[in-house]
C-alpha cells in the first residue's frame, strides 16, 4: 500500500494521529500520577502541621479515623518508643525519621510490590516526636483503568475517524491522477485526440494535465507531420521508380539494341541520382527540424557567402541569357554553419535562374536593416501566385507551374529548415516590376541596439507575404 | 597493377563491385566477413581494402582497428549506409583511411581507391602537370597551351586541375562539385555541364582536339594524349 501515493498520503497521517495520542496519553499519565503523589504529601503533610509537641500529635492522630487498609501511620516519641501505629506496617518506611533534624519533614515513595506504592511522610516534631503518615496506593486503580480504556477507545475512534478522513481526501486528490491514466489509456488503445480535462481541483494535477495536453498535442503535431511525410515519400518515390522500370520494360520488349540498352542504363543513373538526392535531403530536413544535426557556427560574410555562390551560377545563367547580378552592400557578420548557408543561398539563386525566362535577370545581395542582416535573391520570372505563398515551403511541394522543371520539390523546404535552425526569418516578396524577391533575414553577430527600436523586431514576422500590396 | 580486396557480405554488391573494379583493371579478392577480410589483409600485401562497415562479426571498423594494432597499414575505403555520419567514421580520413556513403558513383569508388593506393605508395601530384600540349602549372596558376598562356578564372583553373590529375577516368558531377567546389549537394540547375561547356570553349581556342569527353550518364573525363 506504501506504494501508491494514496498509501504514501494516508498512512503517515495515522501513524502521525496514533503517535500523537500516544504520546498525550503517556504524558498525561505520569502528570496524573505525579498529582496524585504531590496531593497525597499535601494532605498527608498537612496531619500534624499543627502539632508542635508529641502531646499534640498524640491527640491528633489518636483523633483521626483511617481506613485501615490502605492507611499506614506511626508514632514515635523522643526517646524512640513506638507509642502508635496503625494500618499496615511497612518496614521499610519504619526508620525514615531516624536522620531527620527535629523540625524537619520528608516525603517519600516507597514501592512495597508489584503492585502497590506506599506514599509517606514523616515529620520530626521540635521535642524529636517523629510520626509518620502514608496511603497505600494502588497502581492499577480501578478508576485509572477505567478512565485509561475510554481513553484508549476514543483515540482509536478518532485514528479511524481521522483516516476515513485523510483517505477520502487523499482519493479526492488523486482523481485528476486517475484521470490522467484513463487518457492514456485511451490513446494506447488508439484515439491521439484524447485530452486530460483541465477542470482539476488540485493546482499540483492541473498543471501536469495541462502540460500532459500540451506534450499530446505536440506528439499529435510530429505524428501528423510524419505521417504526412511517408505519405509525400510514398508518392515521390513511385514516379521515378515507375520511370526506371517502364523504361527496363519498354527496353526488354523493344528491339533490344545496344543504343538501347545504353540509353536505359543512363535513365537509371540519372533517375537514382535524382532519388538519392531527395533522401539525403530529406534526411537533413527532418533532422535540422530535430535540431539533430549540429550547427558549426562560424563568423560569416554575407556578402561574400553571395558572391561565392554567385560564381557558381555564371555559367549557367548565362547559357539561359539571364543576366546575373551581385549588389553587395556592407553589413556586419552573422553567425551561421557556412554549409548551411551557401546550401540556402544556391537554392534560392537555383530556384531564379530555374524560373527566370531566358533574357530575364537575377539579382542576389545584402543589405544591413536597423536590427538584421539580409540576403535576398530577386527575379525577373512569373512570380508567385499569392495563394501558392503558404503552401512554398512545405515539403514536397511544388506549384502546378513547375512540374515540368527540374527538382525534388525540396529546395525551400531545406531554406526554410535551415534558416529556422539559425533563428533567422525567410520572407517572400513581390519584385518592383514584377518578378519576386526571396529575403534571408539573421540577426547580426554583434547587435548594435538602436536608442528607439528594439532588436528583433522585424525578426519575429516569420513567413511573411507582401505579394500584391 | 593495383591489388584490391574487397570485403562486403551481400552478395549483389560485392558482384557489381569485384565486376566493376576488374573493369577498372584492378586485381581484385573478396573476403565475404570481417573475420576474412582481416586475415586476408595480414596475410596479403593489398594497396587498398575496400570494406563494407556492416559485415557479419567483426565490423568494417572493428577490423581496421585490429589492423592498426598490427601495425599493419594497408589503407582501407570504407563503405557506410548511414547517412548520418558518425566520428569514428569521421575519423578514418584523419587515420589516413576513407570513407564513402552508399549509395555511391562507381566512378568515385575508382577515385578514392585510386588516391587512397597513391597515398599508401606515396606517389605526389607534381605542381607542374604536362598532358600533351597543356600545361598546368598548379603553384602559379597559369595554363599554357603551345606554350601560350590561357586565360582561365579560379574556378576554371580548379577544374581543369581536378579532371588533369583524373586524366583518363571517368569523374562525376557530384565528385566535381564536391572537389573543385566544397558543394556536397546537387543543384538542380545543370551547373556543371555550364561550367565544363564553359572551359571547353576556352580550351577550344587553343587546340583542336577535344579534351573533356562527355561520358553519357557518368559524368567527364579528361583524354589522354594519343
Amino acid at each position: 500500500m506504501y506504494k501508491t501515493l494514496k498509501g504514501r498520503l494516508l498512512l503517515p497521517f495515522i501513524g502521525l494521529i496514533v503517535g500523537l495520542n500516544l504520546l498525550v496519553h503517556h504524558v498525561l499519565d505520569v502528570a496524573m500520577e505525579g498529582t496524585l503523589e504531590q496531593g497525597m504529601a499535601g494532605i498527608l503533610g498537612e496531619l500534624g502541621e499543627d502539632a508542635r509537641t508529641f502531646d499534640q500529635a498524640y491527640e491528633t492522630f489518636a483523633n483521626g479515623s483511617y481506613d485501615v487498609d490502605t492507611f499506614y501511620w506511626r508514632l514515635v516519641d523522643p526517646t524512640g518508643q513506638l507509642i502508635l501505629s496503625e494500618g499496615r506496617q511497612i518496614g521499610a518506611a519504619e526508620r525514615l525519621g531516624d536522620r531527620l533534624i527535629p523540625g524537619e519533614k520528608r516525603a517519600d515513595s516507597i514501592s512495597v510490590d508489584v503492585q502497590t506504592t506506599l506514599h509517606v511522610v514523616t515529620r520530626k516534631l521540635p521535642d524529636g516526636t517523629v510520626i509518620q503518615a502514608g496511603l497505600l496506593v494502588d497502581k492499577d486503580d480501578e478508576l485509572l483503568a477505567r478512565f485509561a480504556s475510554h481513553w484508549r477507545l476514543g483515540v482509536l475512534g478518532l485514528t479511524l475517524v481521522a483516516a476515513g478522513l485523510a483517505w477520502w481526501i487523499a482519493h479526492g486528490a488523486m482523481g485528476g491522477v486517475r484521470e490522467v491514466r484513463r487518457t492514456a489509456e485511451e490513446i494506447l488503445v488508439g484515439s491521439l485526440e484524447a485530452r486530460v480535462p483541465e477542470s482539476q481541483q488540485v493546482v499540483e494535477v492541473r498543471n501536469l494535465s495541462a502540460t500532459i495536453n500540451r506534450m499530446l498535442d505536440k506528439i499529435d503535431l510530429l505524428i501528423t507531420d510524419l505521417r504526412t511525410v511517408t505519405v509525400d515519400v510514398a508518392h515521390d518515390f513511385r514516379s521515378p521508380l515507375t520511370r526506371i522500370r517502364g523504361a527496363a520494360e519498354v527496353v526488354l520488349r523493344g528491339d533490344r539494341t545496344i543504343e538501347a540498352y545504353e540509353g536505359l542504363a543512363v535513365r537509371v543513373i540519372e533517375e537514382t541520382t535524382h532519388l538519392e538526392a531527395m533522401i539525403a535531403t530529406m534526411l537533413e530536413i527532418v533532422r535540422m527540424d530535430a535540431g539533430e544535426i549540429p550547427l558549426h557556427r562560424e563568423s560569416l560574410d554575407p556578402g561574400a557567402l553571395v558572391r561565392e555562390v554567385i560564381e557558381l551560377y555564371t555559367e549557367s545563367a548565362d547559357t539561359k541569357r539571364i543576366t546575373l547580378r551581385t549588389e553587395i552592400a556592407e553589413t556586419g557578420t552573422i553567425r551561421g554553419d557556412r554549409t548551411a548557408l551557401r546550401r540556402v543561398v544556391a537554392n534560392l539563386i537555383d530556384n531564379a535562374v530555374k524560373f527566370t525566362p531566358a533574357g530575364g535577370d537575377v539579382c542576389s545581395g545584402t543589405v544591413q536593416e536597423d536590427d538584421a542582416v539580409v540576403m535576398y535573391v530577386e527575379d525577373s520570372g512569373p512570380g508567385i501566385p499569392r495563394d501558392e505563398i503558404p503552401r512554398l515551403f512545405e515539403r514536397f511541394y511544388r506549384a502546378d507551374s513547375s512540374r515540368e522543371k527540374p527538382g525534388h520539390g525540396l529546395g525551400l523546404s531545406y531554406v526554410k529548415s535551415a534558416v529556422d535552425a539559425h533563428g533567422g526569418v525567410v520572407r517572400v516578396a513581390a519584385r518592383v516590376g514584377g518578378g519576386t524577391r526571396m529575403e534571408i533575414r539573421f540577426l547580426p553577430e554583434i547587435s548594435v541596439p538602436l536608442p528607439d527600436r528594439k532588436v528583433g523586431t522585424s525578426l519575429t514576422q516569420g513567413v511573411s507575404s507582401n505579394i500584391g500590396a | 597493377m593495383l591489388r584490391v580486396l574487397v570485403v562486403e557480405d551481400d552478395t549483389k554488391t560485392s558482384e557489381y563491385l569485384v565486376k566493376g573494379l576488374q573493369q577498372e583493371g584492378f586485381v581484385v579478392d573478396l573476403a565475404s566477413d570481417g573475420e576474412q577480410g582481416f586475415q586476408a589483409t595480414r596475410d596479403v600485401r593489398y594497396d587498398v581494402v575496400v570494406m563494407d562497415i556492416m559485415l557479419p562479426g567483426l565490423d568494417g571498423l572493428q577490423v581496421v582497428q585490429r589492423l592498426r594494432q598490427l601495425e599493419i597499414e594497408t589503407p582501407v575505403l570504407v563503405l557506410s549506409a548511414k547517412a548520418a555520419l558518425d566520428d569514428r567514421i569521421r575519423g578514418l580520413r584523419a587515420g589516413g583511411d576513407d570513407y564513402l556513403t552508399k549509395p555511391f558513383s562507381f566512378a568515385e569508388l575508382v577515385a578514392r581507391v585510386e588516391a587512397l593506393a597513391r597515398r599508401s605508395h606515396r606517389i605526389e601530384t607534381p605542381s607542374i602537370l604536362t598532358l600533351g600540349e597543356l600545361t598546368l602549372d598548379r603553384e602559379r596558376h597559369r595554363l599554357t597551351i603551345h606554350g601560350r598562356e590561357v586565360d582561365l578564372q579560379p574556378g576554371e583553373f580548379k577544374l581543369l586541375g581536378y579532371l588533369m590529375r583524373n586524366v583518363g577516368r571517368v569523374v562525376s558531377k557530384t565528385m566535381i562539385l564536391d572537389y573543385v567546389w566544397g558543394y556536397d549537394f546537387d543543384p538542380q540547375t545543370n551547373v556543371v555541364e555550364a561550367k565544363i561547356s564553359r572551359l571547353r570553349t576556352k580550351l577550344a581556342a587553343h587546340t583542336s582536339r577535344e579534351l573533356i569527353r562527355t561520358v553519357r550518364g557518368l559524368g567527364y573525363v579528361f583524354e589522354a594524349t594519343v
